[in-house]
């Protein structure tokens, strides 16, 4: 990231960020009035809110159950303390290589998570926290033997001081976070908790999301842990105890700290509350009690936390106001297309890299593919080729293999045999999401537009670039780009998972049943869309439907699959007549397909 | 080396206890529940306190069942209530909350001193063939074993059984049918609460007993749990009773000593990610 | 009381919106009731409102002239009310006897082999290996062993072959004949209109016709404007 773009993000005047940054700035002032004493504690409140900071971007964001935060805020802390001991560095230098080297072990735990997930993650986490304390309580912190402290830097040696170096590295991280926020990664976050699937159709790697989220979150608590040994100067390494990582999850769950005010205010509940307590003659342990008790009625009215749900009720009165309510981003209302960038999408029909000038090759050939689940044959050497230009439909009875051979041309599942040609070189050996970046493009029966994103922030993780978008929803008829997908019917988010899978130039587009649940005059006006697809935007269709006016409506040819095996192929008013398609689909011959 | 791995019979009894309290309420509430033990706990030193005040020792260990299987179900009227339709992660949270909460209330009751449990059984022990078995070793062997074959004979063989397994997988559609799913809920959850009540009870003469260990009891009882997919019950008391064995064969192998409670750590890490590595996409399709 | 099934004025919000709008639907006894609309009009959402899976926020739900509004799910099932909800919601893992027996005793379930004779060598299949069309036999067939005396169908077309979809439709008529009290919920009007006794129109949360099948099938332009609307 360039400064320029760093202290943009920082002083961005955006409404979303505007609330939390004066949060801040208030806070700031009030507390450097404060006397030492107090400040200390904001101090604590701050190292404390990174942590609860990077359980929000772990679980807040990606929805990954990770229990070990304060074990990667012990990592920060024992190399500062080390650093320390055996180099002479500067202290922010120190923080910064703290956060750094808990970066591989939150990739080794990130690993994990592309295998275990949910529950199972939970497990490994704590298991995780439960066996770095026993090293922990082994291990002496580096310099407490010859009372070697960590010192703050002389111009930050006072508590004031000291504290608006702390709220300064806190400002940076969050700016780091947003950043990403706004760029695929962070949109994918959202994405993996929903789908992974999803996430790997739209070319985002999976492991990298989840990784990048890990090692993310390691590094915000490690510099927490980092600062933490400068406001003391010395730490003991066995009070980074499981018990904490669990306290501070369920206090991260009740804020909601995947919002920037969410985890400072988690700080303030976990530094402040606990000395007000003591002032006031209520038992220190009464503040935990109110944390569980709390996180649980929080999780009750809401996934997101307290500021989740203030959040929301704010965006509902804005939406009741007609105003705007998503502000950020490239998700921004775009400007009209081709006012200076050009045409926003390829030129029609001939557009794309050269097909044109290999006209007559099929831009998808599959070849003999089959499938088998165990004794099962879901796909038997079914071969298919969709030429440029076309829109090819794929029908057949439940369980013929239709969605299976779109999960197979996409590489969600391995065949027995058989291969797939994009444009004459070979896609097989390649994983979901690279199959996506080079041009297959798929969406799903189910429909898997991620609901926690804005269909332009959608749009944005799907590859598009946001003077493409205006173009693009007009045409697919579908909802603004400000409007959030949770709140659009799961019949209509389908022509937008429709728009999402044309972006980022596909050369062929698998569309699974994006007509479900439409009434039959939308189906026909998607079908008219979707014979458009084609010419419009230089790519392929291959279109799975069960609506029979849309397939009659949209498509140039025609398969027919039953039980895994082809059992007619080519222009769609002869394949419709067959007598084997009748018996085995159609039961009755379809009135008005052959007028 | 057969004593010392004898030795660790009644831990590994309590895990495995636990494995089973935890398996139950992930299979058929739809929870994986990081408070488990500590409701286990409250009941185990409610029967302690009781004991020291004269109580007598069965009378003690009935009332101690009892309170561990109310407050179990109490928690679990409170799930049902607040998240009936709530996913397991965010119901899994939910139980870290709980366990927060109770860990304070039971700082502010009991304390956070250990207690001197009464020994279950009498130190008797019989000399088979060169071993000697001992009486509590063997009474916590077969009491795993014999209680988690009854539930899931239960389990398997009747209608309650199947309706169970089925409100575990849809719930509102359960109702739909007419399922009593809150009630069920709550009977899973009490009857989760008075095993888990029963493995601290077992463990605690022989291990150090302050509160919050016998809370963290849950960590060596989930990763028995995992071992049996948070599914087979067989699997879980097998695997906890292997960990409790495992563990007390290290305290005599000087390297791994200090070490030993990391062990099964990184054992199961290796078991699941082996088990797993087919696992490459999440379940939502 | 004539009437399985009378739900007057009902009202039924959801988050934060009012989706059916003073709705009044008659189903009874021994007949298909038929209830059309376009895609989010609220139909969905009215079916889980009488069966108590969301509250409605005022009018009244009926059941055999017992007032049911104010209760639970359990309840109602109870009372003879069972709901297909939309989407072949079998429970996956449990073989496709163990999904009958989880509505009703043994004795009871062989009445689904005989509505549906093609799910008997699947006896001990796990129903997630159901193809969807017999998915979607089982779960009618799972509601139906129950002996409801109102039955409510949520889409059952969803997702299914024209012909999966035209074997669904007959058992439905008959399931009326012999006195159930049915209400389908449909998106594709000509099949269910074809077996249906009466038909409401459901838009926008209110409804905008109601009266015998056949009138609507031959009033097309009713059935276009509240689909357009």
């Amino acid at each position: 990231m360039k400064p320029v773009e760093l202290a943009s993000s920082l002083f961005s005047s955006t409404r979303d960020r505007a609330f939390p940054l004066s949060l801040v700035a208030v806070l700031t002032l009030f507390v450097l009035w404060l006397p030492d004493f107090w400040t200390f504690l904001f101090i604590s409140a701050l190292t404390t809110g990174l942590i609860a900071l990077s359980v929000g971007i772990v679980y807040g964001r990606a929805r990954m159950v990770s229990l070990c935060q304060f074990s990667f805020a012990a990592v920060g802390a024992w190399v500062v303390g080390w650093l320390n001991v055996n180099y002479n560095l500067p202290f922010v230098v120190m923080i910064l290589v703290g956060g750094l080297a808990a970066v591989p072990l939150g990739a080794l735990i990130g690993l994990l998570s592309l295998r275990l997930r949910g529950i199972n993650l939970a497990v490994a986490t704590l298991g995780f926290a439960a066996a770095t304390i026993v090293y922990l309580r082994q291990t002496p912190f580096p310099g407490s033997f010859n009372g070697q402290f960590v010192e703050r830097p002389a111009a930050f040696s006072s508590e004031n001081r000291f504290f608006l170096l702390c709220a300064v590295v806190f400002a940076a991280v969050v700016s780091l976070v947003g950043y990403l926020d706004r760029r695929r990664v962070g949109r994918a976050w959202l994405a993996v908790r929903y789908s992974e699937r999803a996430t790997a159709a739209v070319g985002m790697s999976v492991a990298r999301v989840k990784l990048a989220a890990f090692s993310l979150g390691a590094f915000v608590a490690a510099v927490g842990g980092g600062l933490l040994v400068g406001q003391n100067g010395i730490v003991s390494l066995r009070s980074f105890e499981p018990f904490d990582s669990l306290l501070i999850f369920a206090v991260a769950a009740l804020t909601g700290a995947r919002y920037v005010d969410g985890a400072i205010g988690a700080g303030l509940l976990g530094a402040i509350l606990p000395e007000l307590f003591r002032r006031w003659g209520i038992p220190l342990d009464v503040a935990p009690m109110l944390f569980g008790v709390g996180a649980i009625y929080v999780l009750s009215q809401g996934a997101e936390g307290a500021h989740g749900q203030l959040r929301e009720q704010w965006r509902a009165r804005r939406a009741s106001r007609g105003l705007p309510t998503e502000g950020t981003g490239p998700a921004r209302v775009p400007e009209p297309a081709g006012s200076e960038s050009g045409p926003a999408f390829p030129p029609s029909g001939r557009g794309g890299r050269g097909t044109a000038n290999r006209a007559g090759q099929p831009v998808l050939a599959i070849g003999g593919l089959t499938v088998r689940y165990g004794a099962v044959v879901a796909l038997d050497r079914v071969d298919i080729d969709i030429l440029p230009g076309t829109v090819h439909g794929l029908i057949g009875p439940n369980g013929a293999g239709k969605s299976t051979l779109i999960d197979t041309v996409t590489g969600f599942v391995e065949p027995a045999a058989g291969r797939v040609l994009l444009e004459g070189s070979a896609i097989d050996r390649l994983p979901v999401h690279k199959r996506a970046r080079a041009g297959v493009r798929r969406t799903f029966q189910q429909g898997r537009a991620i609901p926690d994103l804005t269909v332009g922030q959608y749009l944005q993780l799907a590859g598009g670039r946001p003077e493409e978008f205006e173009d693009l929803l007009v045409f697919m008829d579908c909802p603004p780009v400000d409007r959030r997908i949770s709140e659009i019917d799961m019949a209509r988010r389908r022509p937008v998972e429709v728009a999402a899978s044309l972006l980022g130039r596909p050369r062929v587009v698998l569309l699974d049943e994006p007509g479900a649940g439409l009434a039959e005059d939308e189906s026909a006006a998607l079908a008219r869309r979707i014979a458009d697809i084609p010419e419009r935007f230089g790519c392929a269709v291959l279109l799975v439907e069960h609506d029979m006016t849309m397939v009659v409506g949209a498509c140039d040819g025609i398969t027919v699959l039953d039980f895994g095996e082809t059992i007619a192929s080519g222009p769609v008013d002869k394949v419709l007549e067959d007598p084997r398609v009748v018996e085995a689909y159609l039961g009755v011959p379809i009135e008005g397909v052959s007028s | 080396m057969i004593d010392a791995a004898l030795s660790g019979l009644p831990s590994g009894a309590a895990y495995a206890l636990l494995g089973v309290a935890v398996v139950l309420l992930y299979r058929m509430a739809g929870v994986l529940n990081f408070s488990i033990a500590v409701f286990g706990a409250f009941g185990a030193f409610i029967m302690v306190s009781l004991f020291e005040r004269g109580l007598p020792f069965g009378l003690a260990i009935a009332v101690g069942v009892l309170a561990g299987l109310a407050l179990s179900a109490a928690m679990g009227a409170v799930m049902a209530a607040l998240f009936p339709d709530t996913d397991p992660i965010t119901r899994s949270v939910v139980t870290i909350g709980m366990a927060i909460s109770l860990f304070a209330v039971a700082f502010r009751i009991f304390g956070d001193r250990p207690r001197s449990f009464p020994p279950l059984f009498p130190s008797v022990s019989y000399t088979v063939s060169g071993v000697s078995l001992k009486l509590s070793g063997m009474v916590a062997l077969g009491l795993a074993s014999v209680l988690a074959f009854a539930i899931w004979l239960f389990l398997r063989r009747t209608r309650i059984g199947v309706q169970v397994a089925a409100m575990s997988t849809r719930s509102t559609t359960a109702e739909l049918l007419g399922i009593p799913v809150r009630s069920y809920t709550v009977a899973i959850w009490a009857l989760a609460g008075a095993i888990a009540t029963m493995a601290p009870i077992l463990a605690a003469p022989t291990r150090q007993a302050d509160f919050t260990s016998l809370g963290l009891l849950v960590v060596p009882a989930l990763a028995a749990a995992l071992l049996g997919s948070f599914h087979s019950l067989g699997l879980t008391v097998v695997a906890g009773l292997g960990i409790g064995v495992l563990e007390a064969m290290a305290v005599r192998w000087p390297a791994v000593s200090t070490w030993r409670t990391t062990l099964p750590f990184f054992v199961i890490l290796v078991v699941l990610l082996w088990r797993q590595r087919g696992e490459v996409w999440d379940e939502a399709r | 009381m004539s009437c399985a099934l009378r739900i007057s004025r009902l009202e039924v919000p959801r988050s934060g919106f009012e989706i059916v709008r003073g709705v009044d639907v008659d189903v009874p006894a021994g007949q298909v009731t038929v209830l059309l609309g376009p895609n989010g009009a609220g139909k969905t959402t009215l079916l889980e409102a009488v069966s108590g899976v969301i509250p409605a926020s005022a009018g009244s739900i009926h059941l055999d002239g017992t007032d049911v509004t104010g209760e639970g799910r359990v309840r109602r099932a109870r009372r003879g009310l069972s709901h297909v909800e939309q989407g072949r919601t079998v429970f996956g893992d449990l073989s496709v006897v163990d999904n009958l027996l989880a509505a009703a005793p043994r004795p009871e379930i062989g009445l689904a082999f005989e509505i549906f004779p093609e799910l008997d060598r699947f006896r001990e299949r796990k129903a997630g290996l159901l193809s969807g069309g017999e998915q979607q036999m089982l779960v009618v067939a799972r509601a139906v062993v129950q002996r409801p005396k109102v039955l409510l169908l949520d889409e059952i077309s969803l997702g299914l072959a024209p012909i999966v979809f035209g074997r669904l439709i007959p058992v439905v008529r008959q399931l009326a004949d012999d006195g159930m009290a049915v209400l389908l919920v449909e998106q594709f009007a000509a099949l269910a209109l074809g077996i249906g006794d009466n038909a409401y129109v459901l838009s926008n949360g209110s409804i905008v016709f109601s009266g015998p099948c056949a009138e609507l099938s031959t009033e097309s332009e009713v059935l276009h404007s509240a689909y357009l609307s």
